[in-house]
């Protein structure tokens, strides 16, 4: 079996694929960055999205896939890493500080986001945007998440429920 | 790529996200608290959460899953002085209080709560409840007298708070078991019976349960064990038995360590060397009693023991360990494996010894004392007599923080560490069938 692509290359020059957004832009990037989508590392591991083909991608967007990429983009030295075993403490904390930055962004682009992120299989972003929204969660009352998130106005029966479970629930509410 | 992923790319809100991204968002919810406010958002939210791989494999549970500290009830009481100057404690009429445990990840520090914020009491028959014992859930209280009743007639009730409900028990004839505070307690699951049949309750009550109570009676200063079970296969009576060779105690922990099917609490007794530490052993399933004698030889570094700071404790792997806070230093030492198998010659190791500055961030704190032990948390709580501060020390990670919302009127009694199982209680309360 052929060894797995290294991420630098041949002769020093990073192979680069592109991607297609559901809107037709192009993307080139590089395949190391693009490949910690589980699904593209398949594709481009036989070959794909090389010379003038590209990789199309019809459920994401452009401004969706550049925000994606700039993850990628990012993550891929650490994520070549295997992880993080090598990286230095200041490696850490600035992606860490890259990460807090990166998801404080509007609500709608979140959810873009992480679908994107799930249909690409990139587990890391998939993970960062749900900690984020969990997180807008946190300490709210039911009323209050349905307000943040964007639910619409609950049914009489959904406040009856919510009514009856604060009552119940004393401890969970105090 | 699947081609059946629909064209959500553009979901604008949370209700366009399909049920696995949903389920990712609600996993790492910080906090079970959160988490429970959740299940009514809407019902899709409660459908997922109340799938039990969900419940199941949430890694953001208190302490990765498992059994955590939830809290601690304490009853807060005061000294009062009759006229000739006498001092005896008192309850200050708040009634019992439920002081949440500094961990973020379950009720969050601080705001104290009521029992009846976890179980409904609508005749107030809990307002004054004095807490004796918990264990995974099950909570054992001892109520006020009835009017007209003697003070040495024992009414307990166990509270389960993870479906909620309470069971009284048949009122017990204490005489002067635990009355004056020195008995010892437990409160025992089917789980610690081991794999020795099912367990059903007996009709009237709402799950199976066993408690043990031990003392010194005071009609005639022998040590005696009583026994009741819910058990369905039982008569739910009390049982009784004397425990030759003890003659006071329990010292320590009141509420039994339990290990393998065993509750364990300390006692002087009457050993061949003269009046020893003696370790008292209670099968769980047979109710058979026995004494180890502990000679104090044995615990190597212990010079002229403090017997009020001997507890017992079981370790992660089941066996008995004896834990020593004094002087800035916590000391561990647990027995070595007996190779003829008897407890004659009982041979243990200090393998422990945690200084409280540097292990447990605890700097210039010397006199912090044991108020309990969290036994499935490997928690204890500690207080410092001299500021009336609290700190859980967490033996995993050697680790130590304050607990706020105590008060000073809670520092007259033991508080009784409450340890349960957040995925069983979510469980429970949702009606998940596993």
């Amino acid at each position: 079996m052929a060894a797995p692509e290294s991420g630098d290359g041949n002769n020093g020059a990073a192979r680069m694929v592109t991607l297609i957004s559901s809107d037709n832009t192009r993307f080139e990037v590089e395949a190391a960055a693009a490949s910690l989508s589980q699904t593209l590392q398949l594709t481009i591991l036989d070959g794909g999205g090389g010379g003038g083909d590209g990789i199309p991608l019809p459920n994401v967007d452009s401004a969706t896939l550049s925000k994606v990429l700039e993850y990628c983009i990012k993550h891929a030295p650490a994520a070549a890493n295997g992880g993080a075993p090598n990286a230095t403490a200041v490696d850490r904390a600035e992606l860490e500080r890259f990460d807090n930055e990166f998801v404080n962004i509007d609500q709608s682009v979140l959810y873009s986001l992480i679908m994107a992120a799930h249909n690409l299989e990139i587990e890391g972003l998939q993970s960062l945007v749900a900690k984020k929204v969990a997180d807008m969660i946190k300490g709210k009352s039911p009323m209050e998440i349905r307000r943040t998130l964007g639910f619409p106005d609950p049914t009489p029966e959904e406040q009856a429920e919510m009514n009856a479970h604060m009552l119940e629930y004393g401890w969970a509410y105090e | 790529m699947s081609d059946s992923i629909p064209a959500a790319a553009a979901a604008r809100c949370i209700e366009a996200l399909p049920d696995d991204v949903v389920a990712e968002i609600l996993a790492r919810v910080p906090d079970a608290v959160s988490l429970f406010r959740c299940i009514v958002v809407c019902r899709r939210w409660r459908r997922l959460v109340a799938d039990p791989d969900f419940l199941l494999r949430r890694r953001a549970w208190p302490d990765g899953g498992g059994s955590s500290l939830v809290g601690f009830f304490v009853l807060p009481q005061k000294l009062v002085y009759d006229d000739e100057g006498y001092s005896s404690l008192a309850p200050t009429g708040e009634g019992l209080a439920f002081v949440p445990a500094p961990d973020l990840a379950g009720l969050g520090p601080g705001r104290r709560r009521r029992l009846t914020s976890f179980v409904r009491d609508d005749a107030g028959v809990l307002d004054h409840a004095r807490p004796l014992a918990a264990r995974d859930g099950l909570l054992l209280l001892r109520l006020p007298p009835g009017p007209g009743e003697k003070n040495s007639v024992l009414r307990m009730c166990v509270c389960n708070l993870i479906s909620g409900r309470w069971d009284l028990l048949p009122p017990l004839e204490g005489a002067g078991l635990i009355e004056h505070g020195v008995g010892g307690y437990a409160v025992l699951t089917a789980a610690d019976h081991g794999m020795d049949g099912l367990h059903r309750p007996a009709d009237g009550y709402s799950s199976f349960f066993q408690v043990l109570l031990t003392g010194v009676r005071s009609n005639d200063l022998q040590v005696y064990l009583a026994r009741f079970s819910s058990d369905s296969a039982a008569t739910q009576a009390w049982y009784w038995k004397r425990v030759p060779e003890l003659s006071a105690g329990p010292y320590g922990n009141r509420v039994a360590a339990v290990t393998c099917g065993i509750a364990h609490w300390v006692f002087i007794g009457t050993g061949p060397d003269g009046n020893g530490m003696q370790v008292l052993h209670v099968s769980i399933s047979t109710g058979h009693v026995c004494a180890t004698e502990i000679p104090y030889h044995v615990l190597p570094d212990l010079i002229q023991p403090d017997w009020s700071k001997i507890w017992l404790c079981p370790s992660i792997d089941g066996l008995p360990l004896f834990f020593y806070l004094d002087d800035n230093q916590l000391r561990i030492w647990s027995r070595q494996d007996d190779e003829d198998g008897d407890y004659t010659d009982e041979v243990w190791d200090l393998t422990q010894a945690i200084p409280l500055s540097t292990e447990l961030g605890l700097s210039g704190i010397k006199s912090l004392s044991t108020v309990c032990i969290g036994e499935k948390s490997s928690t204890m709580l500690a207080l410092n007599p001299d500021s009336g501060h609290p700190y859980v020390l967490h033996l995993r990670s050697r680790s130590s923080t304050m607990v706020a919302g105590w008060k000073e009127s809670f520092n007259y009694v033991p508080a009784v560490p409450y340890e349960m199982n957040w995925s069983k209680f979510f469980m429970s309360r949702l009606g998940v069938q596993q």
